[in-house]
């Protein structure tokens, strides 16, 4: 129990974003059942402000807001988890590759890296989604193919080092096909710090969702926080509830997966892990 | 330890060497010829300094025959070592494994010459991956050179070679993860694993020396045993010279690159004719008190490998060296013609002044 307290007490931001983080997936999972209303339903209530009716009111149709929230939330986790899992498979492979064959693989793949961290991701998006349409699925993968440089470069740099480790060396010599050390013993071992930022990458993938969405690219179809916001630009003046809580909601999710990302970074770094042990 | 028991070691040592004397060594049994073997590095910044890591580095080795291999850090010996089993490419010269060159048979087929070609290198706690488990490494490595024809088969004969080391209890060895073993046991693994692929020669690239002294023993006797058991030449590099003594037929003494003596282990120690070799001798440790052997001192540090004096590469350090050593390089001679080549044209002169 002394333990479990001490532990507590030093992962504190882990464990905070973790519960956060819990408590978004309950209610994106419970969305149907703790939902007061469809949030579907066009009421005669329109730009009702909270109230004991709608808590958080209704918007200019009279759907309720505390609903479009909840539901909202799956939308806002499966966009955010897919794509920063996309970002982080390429940005794995990529950057694994580059970095333990080296040589002209390195030079090749390190260019295509920084064509891709040059251009302006959000730029790219916006044309892919005004192009081919956008739809959730479409802007999951967009975003996954465009933020996955962070991760590659993480993962170059920690192939890079690894690749003077005399396991890797040993497994050479042994005979092992350079591939198969690159997935059984490279990747494994140079993992950890991807998995941090892909938390963080999940934060930063909602908020590109929402910004799309935002300016009208997202899916028209489905419930998203950005969406509840551009809606509510209009009415700004007169009903203010209606973007406060979809921004408010955002801004929680965005800070439950930055303690995640932040918290797993000094567990699994041993730079920063060895000087909070002392 | 008893009295008795520190006799008995004595004793033992002392019949390995008369042992190892009395072995002729076969030179019609040759596994590895070695030509005139180079490697050059090119600096990343300066990219016209040439590093000569190896300059022409010549030597046979017999099949079963230990060949231990000395000199100071940077004198090329890891740089031999890496090069010897393929994991580098030299940049000139021929290296011979079982009169075919490494090259065609590196082309033609990587496993062979990996099977063929083993490498222990000098971190044991490095050489493994901390996530796989023994078993799992040791199996892997049979597998993938496609002995023994079922898992349980390779289980088996990785059970059995663990016991044979004394890796007792061994399905307990089995299960362990690396990182909960000590140095000695996972060196001890990882002589195993080199052993297990029944290679033609390995390249044992400073094996004890990050081990505990209390466990070199150990850890040498085993090379050596499973060595001359497979009958597996060895290439033993190390910059201590009583352990590359006491395992070591033939010693090579390297310098910026080049072999500067070689000959038989008792021969190279206890009669070395080149200087350099002298310097290094005459400042190891002696166990005995009463032998007041008298350190020979040499000046400085060992020339850079990027710019490499003309003339004797050793000259502007030796205590012997003349206006000639200064402009003639040096080539191996073998003045008693009995196999114990030095680099230097005067060693039988100093060898008489004393």
């Amino acid at each position: 129990m002394n333990k479990m307290k001490h532990y507590l007490h030093r992962h504190q931001r882990l464990v905070f974003g973790c519960c956060m983080a819990l408590v978004l997936v309950v209610i994106a999972v419970l969305a149907p059942v703790i939902s007061p209303f469809d949030p579907y339903d066009l009421s005669d209530e329109m730009m009702a402000g909270p109230g004991s009716m709608h808590p958080f009111g209704t918007d200019n149709l009279g759907r309720d807001i505390l609903s479009m929230i909840l539901y909202g939330s799956r939308t806002s986790l499966i966009i955010g988890i897919s794509s920063a899992l996309i970002a982080a498979v390429i940005g794995t492979v990529i950057g694994a590759i580059a970095g333990y064959f080296g040589g002209k693989v390195d030079m090749i793949l390190g260019e295509i890296i920084n064509i891709f961290m040059m251009i302006p991701s959000f730029f790219l998006i916006l044309i892919i989604v005004a192009l081919f349409g956008s739809g959730l699925f479409k802007v999951m993968i967009v975003i996954g193919l465009t933020s996955w440089t962070g991760n590659a470069k993480i993962m170059r740099a920690q192939a890079l080092s690894l690749r003077s480790r005399t396991f890797v060396k040993a497994s050479e010599a042994v005979g092992e096909h350079r591939m198969k050390i690159l997935i059984k013993h490279i990747i494994p071992n140079g993992i950890f710090p991807i998995v941090s930022n892909t938390t963080m990458g999940i934060a930063s993938a909602i908020l590109m969702e929402s910004s799309l969405a935002f300016l009208g690219l997202g899916d028209p179809n489905t419930i998203s926080w950005g969406q509840l916001i551009a809606n509510g630009k209009a009415y700004l003046t007169s009903g203010w509830w209606i973007s406060f809580f979809g921004g408010l909601a955002i801004i929680y999710t965005v800070v439950a997966f930055f303690f995640i990302g932040d918290g797993l970074n000094v567990i699994l770094n041993p730079k920063i892990r060895n000087v909070t042990n002392v | 330890m008893s009295e008795k028991d520190i006799k008995s070691s004595v004793q033992e040592m002392i019949n390995r060497q008369t042992k190892k004397a009395d072995q002729i060594i076969q030179a019609d049994q040759t596994i590895l010829q070695v030509t005139s073997l180079k490697k050059y590095y090119r600096q990343k910044n300066k990219r016209n300094v040439l590093v000569r890591s190896l300059d022409g580095v010549s030597f046979e080795l017999g099949r079963g025959e230990c060949l231990g291999i000395i000199g100071e850090s940077g004198c090329g010996k890891s740089t031999l070592g890496r090069v010897l089993i393929g994991l580098e490419d030299a940049t000139a010269g021929e290296i011979l494994l079982d009169y075919e060159d490494i090259k065609e048979v590196k082309k033609r087929n990587r496993k062979e010459l990996r099977r063929k070609a083993q490498m222990v290198f000098q971190n044991p706690f490095d050489t493994f991956d901390n996530r796989i488990r023994i078993g799992d490494i040791l199996s892997s490595a049979l597998k993938l050179h496609n002995i023994g024809s079922t898992a349980k088969i390779r289980k088996q004969m990785v059970l059995d070679s663990l016991k044979k080391v004394g890796l007792l209890p061994e399905e307990d060895y089995y299960k362990r993860y690396p990182n909960e073993l000590s140095g000695g046991q996972l060196q001890r693994i990882s002589i195993l694993r080199s052993m297990l692929l029944k290679p033609e020669f390995i390249v044992a690239d400073e094996p004890v020396s990050m081990l505990d002294v209390s466990v070199r023993a150990e850890v040498i006797h085993m090379l050596d045993d499973m060595a001359k058991k497979e009958n597996t030449a060895v290439v033993f590099i190390s910059h201590d010279i009583a352990t590359t003594r006491y395992i070591a037929d033939r010693i090579a003494v390297m310098y910026l690159g080049r072999i500067m003596e070689i000959g038989k282990a008792n021969e190279v120690i206890t009669n070395p004719l080149h200087p350099y070799t002298k310097a290094l001798i005459s400042n190891c440790g002696d166990a005995d008190p009463r032998n007041k052997m008298k350190p020979l001192q040499v000046k400085g540090e060992p020339p850079s490998p990027m710019n490499i004096p003309e003339g004797c590469v050793f000259s502007d350090r030796c205590p012997y060296a003349t206006q000639r050593c200064r402009t003639e390089e040096q080539t191996l001679h073998d003045f008693k013609e009995n196999g114990h080549l030095v680099r230097c044209r005067f060693a039988m002169q100093h060898k008489e002044n004393g």
